[in-house]
């Protein structure tokens, strides 16, 4: 037993980087809970991360331990940064376990433009970009789909794009699932969440979604044999990221389904600590359902961020004034965080196929894992953690040590530990932009009020999440980028 | 007081507490609070009117599906509602509700994504029924 205020008590220390909370702490918890956190990062986590994830420990099926990453926090349902998986058979799959921004998640490209290159047309890009990738509500985007062609693309993800223009067969591999989750169905998603979406996909959305212009510096680089790998080869290199999901689409499908499950809770008389947990057993047809309405909105969320993509590739090649391939406009890779999948993992040393959730956390499958394109198949899985806007994101690699003890899965920001009603009383939008215009980070925001609620002081210590996460080596450090241009909605 | 924002509740999200003399004013509020958290609803004039029907016989669900309405209005025509005018009969509910089309006029605060459960409860209290809600954001 160890004593640390803010922390249940019942708390067992199992490394300087895992804790856990056994199943005597609360009734009906059937495994226990694992916190990966450095002794900081638990002592400021609030006090509903502990609720939310023994909460989950709770739900029928689980395998193993329900998880919490170090940038956990209070969220709805299950904590931000939860993890668990579930048996196929016995087990069941909850809304409240991906979040309804269904397959939010990160992209990286590369260029090899340097700072240099970039900084006198920074703010030229940076307002193009906030034109060409519309953000904020009551955003279109500049794609005009019919319904039969958005239906195309619930069922084939990123690869609709391929065959649309708006990118190369080279960038599918370099996304999660190659950009499209089998088994979509779009008779499973209401009219109500098309109406949402249609017109929504290439745009960024609100809260902390952003897109970055970002760059590399020589100190932040810390496997260079693997950066070199994933396309980091100098210092100063420019790199854009964007953080975004299924827009309006995915969030309808989740409360259509949440609605679902509530009166499927009530009928089976399932007793739920948290009406956000609603679930239903994976091989019931209302389980089935949801995944395959899920697995459309994840689809869409994938072609979302490839159209995207497709625009930051347009904007840079007219400000400076080369092809995309030119400027070697490469991608990364692509990560969804916030998602439930079928994968194979071993438990008690047998392969066994489960359902694994993962809400605010990244999947980081170690080296040799054959779901991994082959040009990373040795290294491992790039896992892209964003971060505050003034404080920067990391690219790691998944390891072997994720795929045995937290299903393969690692944490997926930097994580809040203010709220935003708080974080507003104490900062000012446009002060913020312009310190940090100041700090040499030009921001476009379409509201002042959003923009100060994503102030760096909001945020956790990004250093602290990725060293903890080093420590616990679920995910290696391999390189930290600075942002430079920002644009949010 | 129609509502007011819980600053330490659900930190990425925003979570609000709403009051109401009685449940339809309530339900006003409540739309209210979740209209002000997308929108500056001062900004928003009353040009268009939409009427809805909803039934649930769980009050707590039906606030669910009620606010989910704004939500889905914001994104599929992309209006917002300055003005709520809520009917609550037994386990159905019937609102008008007044706004506009987003226009450069209107200022933007926050998307919200969705109404969430976590935590939503209706209540009564003494002489006034009070809402919890958490809006994902």
């Amino acid at each position: 037993m160890i004593k640390i205020d803010n922390v249940p008590k019942e708390i067992k220390k199992i490394s300087d980087v895992v804790w856990e909370i056994p199943t005597s702490y609360k009734s009906g918890m059937k495994v226990p809970a694992r916190i990966y956190a450095s002794e900081k990062l638990l002592r400021e986590m609030d006090p509903g991360v502990f609720d939310q994830v023994t909460n989950v420990a709770c739900l029928p099926g689980i395998q193993k331990h329900a998880y919490c990453m170090p940038d956990g926090h209070w969220g709805y349902g299950f904590p931000i940064g939860g993890v668990a998986a579930f048996d196929l058979e016995k087990g069941v799959i909850s809304p409240g376990g991906i979040g309804f921004d269904i397959n939010c998640g990160m992209r990286l490209m590369t260029t090899n433009l340097t700072f240099k290159d970039v900084e006198p047309k920074l703010k030229p890009l940076v307002n193009l970009l906030f034109e060409k990738v519309p953000t904020g509500v009551g955003a279109k985007g500049f794609l005009r789909m019919s319904e039969n062609q958005f239906k195309d693309v619930m069922v084939h993800g990123a690869d609709w794009c391929v065959d649309n223009g708006y990118g190369t067969k080279e960038d599918i591999k370099r996304i999660e699932e190659y950009g499209c989750i089998k088994g979509a169905d779009p008779s499973k998603v209401s009219e109500k969440a098309i109406k949402r979406g249609i017109k929504q996909m290439g745009t960024l959305g609100s809260g902390n979604h952003y897109l970055e212009v970002q760059m590399v510096t020589a100190k932040n680089i810390f496997r260079p044999e693997i950066a070199k790998r994933f396309g980091i080869t100098t210092p100063d290199q420019i790199v854009v990221m964007v953080h975004c999901g299924s827009r309006g689409f995915g969030h309808q499908i989740a409360t259509d389904y949440l609605s679902v499950f509530n009166r499927v809770m009530v009928e089976m008389k399932l007793g739920v600590k948290d009406r956000e947990l609603a679930c239903a057993p994976f091989k019931s047809r209302e389980g089935q359902d949801y995944y395959k309405a899920m697995a459309c909105a994840a689809n869409a969320a994938f072609m979302n961020r490839q159209v995207i993509l497709h625009r930051i590739r347009e904007s840079f090649s007219q400000i400076f004034k080369k092809e995309p391939e030119d400027m070697e406009m490469n991608m990364v890779y692509d990560v969804a965080h916030n998602i439930a999948k079928v994968e194979t993992h071993k438990i008690d040393g047998e392969k066994m196929e489960v359902l694994v959730h993962r809400k605010g956390s990244t999947r980081s499958f170690g080296p040799g894992h054959p779901e991994l394109t082959e040009q990373y198949r040795d290294v491992g899985q790039p896992v892209i953690i964003g971060g505050s806007m003034e404080t920067g994101s990391h690219l790691l690699v998944g390891t072997e040590t994720a795929m045995n003890e937290t299903f393969g899965s690692t944490a997926h920001g930097s994580g809040r530990t203010m709220s935003r009603t708080k974080a507003k009383t104490m900062v000012r939008g446009d002060e913020l932009q312009k310190s940090m215009e100041k700090k040499g980070i030009y921001v476009r925001a379409a509201s002042m009020l959003g923009l100060a609620e994503e102030a760096g002081i909001a945020y956790k210590n990004i250093s602290e999440v990725v060293q903890t996460l080093e420590k616990a080596d679920i995910s290696r450090m391999v390189v930290g980028f600075k942002p430079i241009g920002n644009i949010k909605g | 007081m129609k509502f007011e924002y819980l600053e330490d509740v659900a930190t990425a999200d925003i979570a609000f507490r709403a009051r109401g003399k009685n449940l339809n004013e309530l339900f006003e509020n409540c739309a209210l609070a979740t209209t002000d958290t997308m929108v500056d609803t001062k900004t928003v004039k009353p040009k268009v009117t939409k009427t809805i029907t909803l039934e649930h016989n769980d009050l707590e669900q039906l606030l669910f599906l009620f606010l989910s309405e704004i939500t889905y209005f914001k994104d599929a025509e992309l209006l917002f509602f300055s003005k709520f005018k809520v009917n609550i009969d037994g386990n159905k509910l019937k609102a008008k509700m007044y706004g506009e089309k987003f226009n450069n006029k209107v200022i933007f605060r926050n998307d919200v994504k969705a109404i969430t459960m976590h935590m939503l409860k209706v209540e009564k209290k003494k002489e006034n029924y009070y809402a919890t809600v958490v809006l994902d954001i």
